[in-house]
């Protein structure tokens, strides 16, 4: 339970972190977006089931603020952390930085190009209009730029603290005596 | 089941049903995020100032100085143009009388292409889409484009989405919709080549939208561009204001009496 009340307060947070901090900075760093690394960080290296818990979080956290129709946001994260599990599950053999990198890349177009087609499909059938164009050398060239940069970071700060990501090497025939006690 | 899940909030949403709790949501975020905007807007101020000169300190104040300038002799360029008008009419000039709600900004639309802001006063108080923003100094910085029960979001003039019908003020009045470009400036299109434009002349609000008085500056010209075997020419501007640490804006509720 308290597990879940830390979930919430923490994607309260990080959506409160998107939408009024990180949007302040100048362009191209504001293309940046936090949680959709977060959530490809997650699906990736931690488990499934949280990346799509967050995804959802926070999918509903920007609904509030978001320019398109209410919902888009959210299937879009959602859609997006399945494709990259099943990306991960059926391409990538291990759960390296190289792997998270690619994965970070795909997932970051993924999303771009549900999102776009999700406008793009309101717009067609009448349900919701959305004037203007959509600046997409900021979705496709910038966005993924500094989405692979803050998930490199996450990466690297997660493997310095947590022990998840060592190396472990397996020695058959050894044992713990013969290790302590090697010349 | 996660899809059904949003389904199901999506169904609320546009039977209204959520919207309650969406704006009481909104209302219990707003001081906290008027907070985390203010922090980022200083720390981007902060940014800009080391990364300038050393003289910057001077620059800025110079720089405001000159924007209350513009602006003032912005709104007496309009007077002087709408008395000639009207004497010509025989009408009299009434004084500008503008209504106008002071709004914190509480924070930016997260999508990436969007230069949009959301503000802290929506319906509850009397904003209505198509209103013009202006900043302290009197600037136009943008229009209201979406309006919830106590929030609204307006997309600045440098956004892609933004259309102004505007005026140049030089000889010939030239007229036109200023448009954002990448999030950075404003350009004008379709200016009859004939019409002479140049670099520093200032542009402001036409007063042809509904909402929108006349006279309201908005930017300076920086450049003009014209194509050969084209009848019109391109004017590209400058913002008076930066746009990136406005954290105060007033919302402009009424036309000039």
């Amino acid at each position: 339970m308290i597990r879940y009340v830390v979930s919430v307060i923490a994607v309260v947070f990080l959506g409160i972190f998107q939408v009024s901090f990180l949007t302040t900075w100048p362009w191209p760093v504001s293309s940046l977006n936090l949680i959709l690394s977060l959530i490809i960080f997650l699906a990736v290296i931690i488990s499934y089931p949280r990346a799509l818990g967050w995804a959802f979080g926070c999918g509903l956290f920007l609904e509030l603020y978001s320019g398109v129709f209410f919902g888009l946001t959210t299937l879009a994260l959602i859609l997006t952390v399945i494709a990259i599990n099943f990306l991960f599950n059926n391409f990538f053999t291990n759960r390296s930085k190289y792997s998270l990198l690619i994965i970070g890349f795909l997932g970051t177009l993924i999303y771009n190009l549900i999102f776009l087609l999700g406008a793009a499909a309101a717009y067609y059938f009448n349900f919701f209009r959305r004037e203007g164009l959509f600046d997409l050398w900021s979705i496709f060239f910038w966005q993924p730029i500094f989405n692979l940069i803050i998930l490199m970071i996450i990466f690297l700060a997660y493997q310095l603290t947590s022990n998840r990501l060592k190396s472990i090497f397996l020695m058959s025939g050894v044992t713990n005596y013969e290790i302590k006690h090697r010349p | 089941m996660l899809l059904a899940v949003v389904i199901l909030l999506i169904f609320l949403h546009y039977t209204g049903l959520s919207r309650p709790l969406e704006g009481l949501a909104i209302r219990i975020f707003s001081p906290l995020q008027i907070q985390v905007y203010r922090a980022g807007a200083g720390i981007n101020s902060l940014y800009s100032v080391m990364a300038g000169s050393a003289d910057n300190r001077d620059w800025e104040e110079i720089e405001k100085q000159l924007q209350s300038l513009i602006v003032e002799k912005a709104a007496l360029q309009t007077q002087v143009n709408e008395k000639e008008e009207l004497l010509k009419q025989c009408n009299f000039l009434k004084p500008l009388n503008l209504a106008a709600v002071s709004a914190r900004v509480i924070g930016k639309n997260p999508e990436a292409n969007l230069q949009a802001i959301i503000l802290d006063r929506g319906a509850a108080d009397g904003i209505a889409a198509g209103m013009a923003l202006i900043s302290e100094a009197g600037i136009m910085v943008g229009k209201i484009t979406r309006v919830n029960n106590h929030t609204s979001e307006a997309a600045l003039t440098t956004d892609a989405r933004s259309r102004i019908a505007a005026l140049i003020q030089n000889s010939s009045q030239s007229k036109g919709i200023i448009s954002g470009e990448h999030g950075l400036s404003l350009k004008m299109e379709l200016i009859p080549q004939n019409e002479k434009v140049s670099a520093g002349d200032i542009i402001v609000t036409s007063g042809l939208e509904q909402n929108i008085p006349s006279g309201l500056a908005i930017g300076r010209v920086i450049r003009t561009e014209a194509e050969a075997n084209s009848y019109f020419q391109t004017a590209y501007i400058q913002p008076l204001t930066k746009m990136d640490n406005l954290t105060v804006v007033s919302i402009i509720k009424s036309q000039p009496l």
